[in-house]
């Protein structure tokens, strides 16, 4: 009981970390938002692993919080410039973009509701799907590399926790997953280093 | 059985190394030589389903389409990027050409649906920096609309796995598949997610946006391998899920968006003024097409099929030629490319009688494929849908045909030069097969 009230806890503050992340136009904090939500996703994954008397669950717990928090914030924090820190998407109407994300977080709980809360139940999958969606808008709203990785492992992180509380896939397919992700974060990274914003381009219309 | 599958992903894993040597090019060559004996190899043996892997008639074909246009992109990438010499950037190309193939003989024959999602975000993952060996700033931002659009839209695949693990408590696709299942909200659900996910890497509308940007600005042996395999082994993964559920809503869904990216196609090709991003549209009408004769089933299934191993190799002579041509001219607007017929009259058959080949001129593949698919559509009374088919299919014929006729006549005042001969004879050899693929199916 205990555990089921932590983890509903944790599981909120998840999407705390999403709208901070919406509401964030410097970068290394957004970095190290995203640390936190995998950390907290980690130890969400360690509770469930406690409930369901998994070791599987355990091992993957430790490897989320390595390979995202660890690794993954390692590799992105490295592209940024060294002799400026302080880097930021310079982005009108950051408040704005807060405000939609939250009407979007109530939008993401009905479609749970309406699509998926019959057939499956589990209500604590609307925030894992709210996640999601909070990673897809990151990506829609902002022109920063940086931004548009980091709502990508939102999104990924999202997809976890829907794994977690509908039905958590085998050890070898979450290992292959996550390995999957960071083998993507470091093209990216390569590709971040080259091309910081991304605007219309004319030979690419049409 | 196992061996020889084992062997064809791990041959061009393990050429993959050859970046730390000076014969990477040579390992490129004998490693994509070897797949394609293998391939033919596994054709020709009966399998056995042994768990890990799944061969059947679906998945072998495509087996030796994949090899063969890794052979013919491998020559192609030595003899073009030539100038480059024992370069890094080479390196790397010909190193990620090798991993790209080996993550797609992977997804083509894993017995897993988890295991099958991993290998289409693997593909993405190897041959995102095969667009950029130049590091131009347009192919950046191919590159990177590429691998984010993709790997966004193949996270929502994701959801269809847990759905049918939920559902099973398996994911081994033989087993899934032989078992007795009926149609229900959860699969239904998986379905659909499937759709958006996997439908994101084949490139059905409105997810196909990348497709066009990835195409145009890749290197000419990328944009072959993306066109002709890539996009057939995306298409496979999301037929995988399909068979799987068995709802007559899903399967009018999936009808719908197959046609929508025909549509679509056909709406954008009129306008095109790039000839590479021509032909990635006309992708996305073979490709529409093709989905749309596994979904319908029967004779369509096997036109499809027939239609998708055709189409590979015209396409690929299509990207090819258009190497040449970029080579050449130095630009990619169908406008400013005249007279090929006498400034380049090799690439000029080529490039001609790839433009009829991927349209569905007759006798090649793509032209019988299309009208087993349109007499299944007649067969099972779905006249409005074969009526939109029919006459999408002749509005991307003629676009396609009316701008490469434009390329080929005309006033020039460029000197006779053609591209170097390797160059010439990868295309050539690839809209040779193309033809040869009518031949074999006329023949077995």
């Amino acid at each position: 009981m205990i555990t089921q009230e932590i983890l509903s806890l944790i599981s909120l503050t998840l999407l705390v970390s999403a709208i901070a992340i919406q509401s964030q136009s410097y970068i290394k904090p957004m970095i190290r938002t995203i640390i936190l939500q995998s950390v907290l996703l980690g130890a969400i994954t360690a509770l469930v692993g406690f409930e369901e008397s998994s070791y599987e669950l355990y091992l993957l717990a430790v490897l989320i919080v390595f390979l995202r928090g660890v690794l993954i914030s390692y590799v992105l924090e490295q592209r940024l410039p060294r002799n400026n820190k302080f880097v930021r998407e310079y982005l009108p109407g950051v408040a704005s973009l807060t405000l939609v994300s939250i009407v979007v977080i109530m939008l993401s709980f009905l479609l749970y509701y309406f699509a998926f809360f019959g057939k499956l139940g589990s209500p604590i999958g609307a925030i894992g799907l709210s996640l999601m969606v909070q990673g897809v808008l990151l990506i829609m709203t902002r022109k920063n590399s940086f931004a548009h990785v980091i709502g990508y492992i939102e999104e990924e992180n999202g997809i976890i926790f829907i794994g977690l509380s509908w039905a958590p896939l085998p050890l070898l397919v979450e290992i292959n997953v996550l390995l999957d992700v960071f083998g993507l974060v470091i093209v990216s990274s390569v590709l971040v280093f080259e091309a910081k914003e991304h605007y219309v381009v004319q030979e690419l219309i049409g | 059985m196992d061996f020889l599958l084992v062997l064809i992903i791990a041959i061009p894993t393990l050429s993959a190394l050859s970046y730390f040597s000076k014969f990477f090019k040579m390992t490129t060559l004998l490693s994509a030589c070897l797949t394609v004996v293998l391939s033919l190899l596994l054709n020709s043996l009966h399998y056995a389903d042994t768990g890990f892997f799944l061969l059947d008639g679906l998945n072998k074909l495509l087996l030796v389409t994949i090899a063969s246009v890794y052979l013919l992109s491998s020559i192609y990438a030595s003899v073009y990027h030539g100038h480059l010499v024992l370069s890094k950037e080479l390196r790397l190309h010909m190193t990620l050409i090798n991993l790209f193939s080996a993550t797609m003989f992977f997804t083509v024959t894993i017995n897993n649906y988890g295991l099958l999602w991993i290998g289409v975000e693997a593909t993405t993952v190897s041959s995102a920096l095969l667009l950029v060996i130049e590091k131009g700033f347009t192919a950046l931002e191919a590159a990177w609309r590429y691998i984010i659009i993709v790997s966004t839209g193949l996270t929502i695949g994701l959801i269809a796995i847990i759905l049918i693990y939920y559902n099973f408590h398996s994911l081994t696709i033989s087993y899934l598949l032989s078992a007795k299942r009926s149609a229900n909200a959860v699969l239904e659900l998986a379905g659909g997610a499937a759709l958006i996910g996997f439908g994101t890497k084949v490139g059905l509308s409105p997810m196909h946006t990348w497709l066009p940007d990835a195409h145009s600005e890749a290197p000419a042996e990328v944009s072959a391998m993306f066109s002709g395999v890539l996009l057939p082994v995306a298409l496979y993964s999301l037929y995988r899920f399909y068979q799987l559920v068995v709802d007559p809503r899903i399967t009018m869904l999936y009808e719908f968006f197959a046609l929508l990216t025909v549509v679509t196609a056909a709406i954008l090709l009129p306008s095109q003024r790039n000839y590479k991003r021509m032909f990635a549209y006309s992708t996305m009408e073979n490709i529409g097409t093709a989905m749309l004769g596994f979904i319908l089933g029967g004779p369509a299934e096997a036109g499809a099929m027939l239609l998708i191993v055709s189409h590979a190799f015209g396409k690929a002579s299509a990207f090819y030629s258009s190497g040449n041509i970029l080579e050449r001219f130095k630009t990619k607007h169908i406008d400013e490319v005249k007279g090929l017929k006498d400034s380049m009259p090799i690439t000029g058959v080529t490039l001609g009688l790839s433009a009829l080949s991927v349209t569905g001129a007759p006798p090649f593949g793509v032209f019988m494929g299309e009208l087993l698919i349109i007499f299944t559509l007649i067969t099972l009374h779905l006249y409005s849908a074969a009526f939109i088919l029919v006459a999408s299919l002749f509005i991307s014929f003629s676009s396609v045909n009316y701008k490469v006729s434009k390329m080929l006549f005309g006033e020039h005042d460029v000197e006779k030069s053609e591209a170097k001969r390797g160059q010439l004879l990868v295309a050539l050899a690839s809209i040779g097969l193309s033809l040869a693929v009518t031949v074999v199916y006329l023949v077995t």
